[in-house]
């Protein structure tokens, strides 16, 4: 039968039914001319559609089926437009800007495929939930003196604690929600520059030029490192990483001193707790004095020169150490061989950061 | 006039300066320039070209906001951030239709070239959408959830974080 007899047929027949039949047919139709716009549509048109979504409908409709949830956080131009049209970010420029890396956050990878939430997705979220504590008043700002009037040179933190360096030769651990000082350290005989955090154990550089070890949970120095002629001006923790062949480099977790020297040094982590103190040094008449040692340093890894100005800032993964200094140049050193691999030219002035 | 024919063969005629918010038509006519031949549009079905008509018609005198700036959809449009809380009585009546032939619609703007009817078929779309739980939108488009139950719930995590707390 034709289509358009078909059409004339019904619709002779509706004129002639009585009401309770009309609206029977008037429900079957209501329920079976729907359509599932955004899989149905072509793919541009669908997304045109989401484009006028809210972020609330947004994250709803990704909960509808499968094909909605990979045509929607699939899709960065939609995410991108929202960062600037909701104001979460002004420029384009601010909404391209280093995407957080999606990989190392998926947690719960499963057979849900592909697994989507792009990075703009992942950023608008950031920033929407950043926003919302602020006008709800969840977060608040929290002002402390901590030093006092002396300098805070170097902080770190974590969700719990904020731990600070400062030039009145202490290093402080504070409660974050609070600003309650936690731990006091006090040791050092000039001003602290630098500081690394490794769970409980913290490591400082200070002007005195040594480099102490200290455990949050009593607050004790166990360990003092002797030897950069002049200020510890920055270190940084390495934790072992495992290399393709399937060795761990570094073996155990070390610090990457670099000084005012111009040398950078190498030293095994020591543990506050398992490792027998070591002082290095004593305290005797005029200041500090060699103690009378019945060993080498037993953590002192690796002395590196090369570099003719202030090691200013250093940093690894792995089995590479990069480090910059004030003599305008970058190095990257080998952990595994103890060398320096390659001396990086090009800026004409001091390298900070 | 110009002579419009539909992918079933039914004739149409309408006034060139109405039927130019079609920028498909518009162009060809430039292209072409006097003809009496009729334009065929094999991807309109008749209904579906009347509406577009009464479209075209009601709209005749709008200012043409977009003009030659017809950014297509998908990429991002022009510098008016979207809102789908604009639409006027005559267009929400306008749209009142079943969701097969607002499909059509969109199809048929989206071919016709004729931009401010993409937006507002679309927007309809998108209202259907707005402030409806997944189950809602679900009902509303027959569409069925393929989602496992632990699925649903991670998907479900996945998006929390935008619900009112």
């Amino acid at each position: 039968m034709p289509e358009t007899l078909k059409s004339y047929l019904l619709f002779q027949l509706m004129r002639r039914s009585t009401l309770p039949t009309v609206q029977f047919v008037c429900s079957y139709t209501q329920q079976h001319i729907r359509l599932d716009f955004i899989s149905e549509l072509p793919s541009e048109l669908a997304l045109h559609v989401i484009s006028f979504l809210d972020v609330n409908s947004l994250c709803r409709s990704a909960q509808v089926s499968r094909c909605w949830r990979e045509t929607i956080d699939g899709e960065p131009s939609i995410w991108r437009r929202r960062l600037l049209d909701d104001g979460l970010c002004r420029t384009e420029m601010e909404a391209d800007g280093k995407l957080p890396d999606c990989q190392l956050e998926d947690r719960h990878r499963t057979a849900l495929s592909p697994v989507t939430g792009h990075p703009y997705k992942r950023r608008y979220r950031r920033l929407y939930l950043l926003r919302a504590n602020w006008n709800s008043g969840r977060a608040r700002h929290l002002t402390f003196p901590a030093h006092g009037s002396n300098v805070v040179t170097c902080l770190h933190f974590d969700g719990r604690r904020i731990i600070t360096g400062s030039d009145d030769n202490s290093v402080g651990v504070w409660d974050s929600a609070t600003g309650a000082l936690l731990r006091h350290m006090t040791g050092h005989e000039g001003g602290v520059w630098a500081l690394a955090v490794c769970g409980d154990t913290v490591v400082s550089g200070s002007t005195d030029r040594s480099i102490r070890v200290w455990d949050i949970a009593d607050g004790r120095c166990s360990h003092i490192l002797w030897g950069h002629t002049s200020t510890v001006r920055c270190c940084k923790i390495i934790m072992p990483r495992r290399m393709p062949n399937g060795e761990l480099c570094p073996r155990k977790p070390v610090i990457i001193t670099g000084s005012r020297d111009a040398t950078l040094r190498v030293w095994w982590l020591p543990s506050p707790r398992r490792d027998p103190p070591w002082m290095g040094m004593a305290a005797g008449n005029g200041g500090m004095v060699p103690m009378n040692l019945p060993q080498a340093d037993p953590f002192l890894l690796y002395s590196w020169t090369g570099h003719t100005g202030s090691v200013r800032a250093v940093d690894g993964w792995g089995r590479w150490v990069v480090s910059g200094s004030y003599d305008s140049t970058v190095r990257v050193w080998d952990l595994l061989k103890g060398e320096c691999r390659w001396r990086l030219g090009g800026h004409t002035q001091k390298v900070y950061s | 006039m110009v002579r419009l024919h539909s992918s079933e063969g039914s004739e149409f005629e309408v006034e060139r300066s109405v039927i130019e918010k079609s920028l498909l038509i518009k162009n060809m006519l430039d292209d072409v320039g006097e003809n009496d031949a009729a334009i065929p549009l094999p991807n309109v079905s008749g209904p579906i070209l009347a509406k577009v008509i009464e479209y075209c018609e009601h709209h005749r005198n709008d200012p043409d906001v977009d003009g030659q700036n017809t950014t297509k959809p998908g990429t991002s449009a022009g510098a008016s951030s979207p809102s789908s809380d604009d639409i006027d009585e005559w267009d929400m009546e306008f749209c009142r239709v079943d969701q097969g032939t607002l499909y059509e619609m969109i199809l048929a703007a989206n071919y016709l070239d004729i931009r401010s009817m993409l937006d507002l078929t679309c927007k309809t779309v998108a209202n259907m959408i707005k402030n409806k739980s997944p189950e809602e939108i679900r009902r509303t488009f027959n569409i069925t959830k393929d989602f496992t139950p632990e699925e649903e719930e991670l998907v479900r995590r996945e998006n929390a974080w935008c619900e009112d707390r």
